[in-house]
């Protein structure tokens, strides 16, 4: 969930849009106190505005609607959402990013910004020849002007794999070629290329799970890149202090305590959904947990807990995120020529 | 139908991984085709970095920890938040809560105070609410 900080409905107060796992894209209206709680932003005919999957906060399951499909071929799931431009008719339109392919959609605004009236469709944006495409699937969209020349370029990060594999999470800037009244965006230029974790002992970069933007952060004067994302590496041999010897056991213990209160509740569940199906076991199943949430919760925030202690004292391959900062060098460069 | 499809679809698969292995927010169904070979020619990435003026990355550290560990999928986004000049970290994450790490002046570009929660008019914490 990257946040936007956008005037939104052109009231002067700072607004936040963001898609979130749910499938929508929110927004948090600022007033003179300061954010409201996000609410759904609605298309022109009330509904929901969704690629094909979402969170159904009625029936609390996964659901899927085609209701928005121009071509009912795409399968998406929105994740991420900004406030966009598109047209340059001064209200804002929405650009979607899909968490289950590479895709970005575009939902017009035909309103304004105080009265949107977004698009029931979703239409996909183009780049360069063809659909905007990111390998590994979007995890967030972002609006910069990268280059200066008062448009909107579009920056798009990716999720790409989680434990097993890496080489699909990148970084890409889709620089706006065209007019404030036609946006058009170039073929992409990768600015994080994708890498391996292989033979990686420590952590070096970002591999998976990336959300970026762009900012001058040390006030330079110059975009830098800030990317979030989760670093993979295997750690070569770890050696260990008696006393941490002694604390790694222990945690091994308590951890195989905790795996057995998960298969009990584990057993419970399977008892509690008996033989049904579909909607009928995920209603039990839903049930079951609320019951018992506040053991399911105890139990999983220890384990994380004991886990996060335990990994730094064994080997084997690890994961973890954090937020890596590139600087741009460019401009300093420059400099640096210009002083010789 | 397994139970695991029925755990991974509900919120519970992420607040509390404890039944199904991964906590990549991925479900049952995420494989399913798309029909992706009747589309139209794709715009593709260069899996090669390209034209990026860019450093090596660097882990950013806020009141002396690495930010973003303890979050799931952190996502900054770079403003000034205190409206003293200089560009403060935001980090959301996938539950939907956003963290603001304030600059610390004076000690160059990179020390930031540790990150505290945003919190909406209410009081309560910011909550851009999930399924």
């Amino acid at each position: 969930m990257s946040p936007q900080f956008v005037d939104f409905n052109s009231d002067g107060k700072i607004d936040i849009v963001a898609g979130t796992f749910d499938g929508s894209p929110h927004v948090a209206l600022g007033g003179e106190k300061g954010f409201d709680q996000p609410v759904q932003i609605l298309d022109a005919s009330g509904q929901r505005i969704v690629l094909n999957r979402f969170w159904n906060f009625d029936t609390k399951i996964w659901d899927s609607t085609k209701r928005a499909d121009l071509d009912g071929a795409t399968e998406g799931h929105a994740t991420s959402a900004i406030a966009f431009d598109w047209d340059g008719d001064g209200d804002f339109d929405l650009l979607l990013g899909d968490h289950k392919t590479g895709h970005v959609y575009l939902r017009t605004n035909d309103g304004t910004n105080a009265k949107p009236a977004f698009a029931t469709k979703n239409v996909p944006v183009r780049a360069g020849n063809g659909l905007i495409d990111v390998p590994g699937t979007v995890a967030t969209v972002r609006a910069v002007d990268w280059n200066g020349d008062g448009l909107q370029d579009l920056l798009v990060s990716s999720m790409g794999s989680g434990m097993s594999e890496a080489g699909r999470s990148g970084v890409y800037l889709f620089v706006n070629s065209g007019s404030k009244q036609r946006t058009s965006f170039a073929a992409p230029i990768t600015l994080v290329a994708p890498g391996t974790h292989d033979g990686i002992d420590h952590p070096v970069r970002p591999d998976s799970g990336l959300y970026a933007d762009l900012g001058d952060l040390d006030g330079d004067g110059d975009l830098d890149l800030l990317v979030g994302g989760y670093s993979h590496w295997t750690p070569g041999k770890v050696t260990l202090t008696p006393e941490q010897a002694k604390r790694a056991e222990e945690l091994r213990s308590e951890l195989k305590d905790c795996a057995s209160a998960q298969d009990k509740l584990n057993e419970a569940l399977e008892k509690a959904v008996g033989k049904a199906e579909g909607e009928e076991a995920a209603k039990l199943s839903q049930e079951f947990f609320e019951r018992h949430k506040s053991e399911i919760r105890a139990n999983g925030e220890k384990r994380q807990a004991l886990q996060q202690e335990l990994e730094p004292l064994e080997a084997g391959p690890k994961r973890l995120p954090f937020v890596w900062f590139y600087e741009n060098v460019s401009a300093k460069t420059a400099r640096d020529a210009g002083a010789r | 139908m397994s139970i695991l499809y029925w755990l991974s679809v509900t919120p519970f698969s992420l607040s509390v991984p404890i039944f199904v292995g991964s906590i990549r927010p991925q479900s049952a169904t995420d494989q399913a085709s798309s029909g992706a070979a009747n589309r139209p020619a794709q715009s593709t990435p260069s899996t090669e970095a390209e034209a990026a003026p860019f450093g090596m990355p660097r882990r950013i550290e806020a009141g002396g920890k690495f930010l973003g560990t303890k979050r799931l999928y952190p996502s900054p986004v770079v403003r000034d938040m205190n409206g003293d000049g200089l560009a403060d970290l935001v980090v959301g994450d996938l539950w939907g809560k956003i963290t603001i790490a304030l600059r610390v002046a004076g000690k160059g570009p990179l020390a930031f105070e540790a990150d505290t929660e945003m919190k909406a008019a209410d009081g309560k914490a910011i909550d851009f609410h999930n399924w």
